[in-house]
């Protein structure tokens, strides 16, 4: 990269094709991609939430084994 | 005249000094004194400061790969580059795993979103970087500056092959101490006092079971994994070390984990970037570039946090709005982020107790960051 370039016209031109061909749709992509990951974790953590400690899955299971005995 | 000969010999070394040597002799100085003096990450700017003086130091051009710099590069080519896999940050992940506690963000979940829109100043700072004219690769390298984590920010430029490490490294660690000071002008920017002061709910979110806190590890690997297989070794190692922690049988481990591996393993990543700070890859106009990119980074993951939080409140009912400064807490900064947007809501109103919020946004942030990183490997390389 030469810096100097930076403030040619043709040179700032072309780094601007690269923005909208390579950076936006990494941009857009790319946030779509974070939010749903996270919000995935987010929906299996309340899931976990609701399974752990004193929730369904502990009761379900104190249930299974006080019936068998 | 043989003694005068052998005495002149003491000298010879001064014929290949050259001024951006002495100059970067500075720069370690400068990055020494913020260590030590200003407390500023000290365990990564004092030895990054000391080996740049270090590599600097002149040397005869046909022993340049012996003595100091030699020992640099093998340290740095056994545990940083591509080839050995990154070793030193994904070591040094499980020991930052083993310190975190994620029961602030399991305890109330939804707060992991401010963590995801907090990466946006990444994605933006990848643009700018195209704009000013770095290829995809040294672009995306300095974008992931915003995940404001060490070891990200080394894995992926290192796999996308940076020429800039040594420059990124400073301006990663450099920041992150710096978060008190650039975050708090950008959020007084994007807020109004009214919102600034409004008052969350203090009354504590949910109990977390320890099955939760043992399972989050273990499931959030497996979702990354099939979602972003790029930050998989990060994201493994990161909750290997968590699993350390909250497992309750491996107390030893996790203590090992926390202070002797990560203590290890900081020198040792330390002292081996600065084998990249070498006057002629650290003085150039890019590194000034790679700074200001970094800057922005930061600044545009602080704003993307706030916006979210502002537009949700657009649609949540009074009594129940978010504090749009928590948002800027995803910045993955922990716990420097949390504490910064905690006092900020004490100075406008001091009853108002953001922290159990703002550091659950930021260990969230640690977690996003670590999947921006793996997104964005997937993204530049595919």
């Amino acid at each position: 990269m030469n810096f100097m370039n930076l403030f040619l016209a043709a040179s700032f031109a072309d780094n601007l094709s690269h923005v909208v061909s390579d950076g936006l749709p990494i941009m857009v992509a790319g946030m779509m991609g974070i939010f749903v990951v996270i919000g995935i974790i987010i929906l299996v953590v309340m899931l976990l939430a609701k399974l752990g400690g004193d929730g369904y899955f502990a009761k379900g299971v104190k249930a299974l084994f006080s019936k068998k005995k | 005249m043989e003694i005068l000969n052998q005495f002149l010999k003491l000298f010879e070394n001064f014929q290949y000094l050259e001024w951006n040597q002495v100059a970067m002799w500075a720069i370690g100085g400068l990055l020494i004194f913020l260590a030590i003096k200003k407390e500023m990450e000290p365990t990564l700017l004092l030895p990054m400061g000391l080996g740049a003086i270090l590599v600097n130091l002149p040397i005869n051009p046909a022993e340049a790969g012996e003595g100091i710099n030699g020992v640099l590069n093998h340290l740095f080519n056994m545990g940083m580059t591509h080839e050995s896999f990154e070793l030193f940050p994904l070591l040094l992940f499980i020991g930052i795993g083993a310190m975190i506690d994620f029961g602030p963000v399991l305890s109330s979940p939804k707060l992991m979103i401010f963590g995801a829109a907090a990466q946006f100043g990444i994605f933006f700072t990848l643009c700018l970087g195209l704009l000013v004219g770095f290829d995809l690769n040294d672009a995306a390298s300095a974008a992931i500056i915003g995940a404001a984590d060490g070891p990200t920010s080394i894995v992926v430029a290192q796999t996308l092959n940076s020429k800039y490490m040594g420059a990124i490294m400073v301006a990663a660690y450099s920041y992150m101490a710096l978060v008190p000071v650039v975050q708090p002008p950008i959020i007084r920017l994007c807020t109004t006092k009214k919102e600034r002061m409004i008052r969350m709910s203090n009354a504590g979110g949910k109990p977390v079971s320890k099955l939760t806190k043992i399972l989050f590890p273990i499931v959030v690997t497996i979702i990354v994994g099939l979602f972003a297989p790029g930050s998989v070794a990060l994201v493994g190692f990161l909750m290997f070390g968590n699993l350390l922690r909250e497992c309750g049988v491996l107390d030893s481990l996790s203590e090992t984990a926390q202070k002797v591996l990560a203590n290890l393993i900081t020198i040792l990543l330390g002292i081996s970037v600065a084998s990249q700070m070498t006057a002629d890859k650290f003085l150039t106009w890019e590194t000034i570039l790679i700074l200001a990119l970094g800057l922005a980074a930061f600044v545009f993951d602080t704003v993307g946090g706030v916006m979210l939080a502002k537009f949700m409140n657009l649609f949540l009912p009074q009594g129940k709005k978010i504090n749009p400064m928590i948002g800027a807490a995803g910045i993955s900064a922990f716990p420097m982020s949390g504490r910064v947007v905690h006092k900020m809501g004490l100075e406008e109103d001091p009853q108002n107790f953001l922290l159990m919020h703002s550091i659950g946004v930021n260990v969230s942030g640690q977690v996003a960051s670590v999947i921006a990183g793996g997104i964005i490997l997937a993204m530049v390389q595919g």
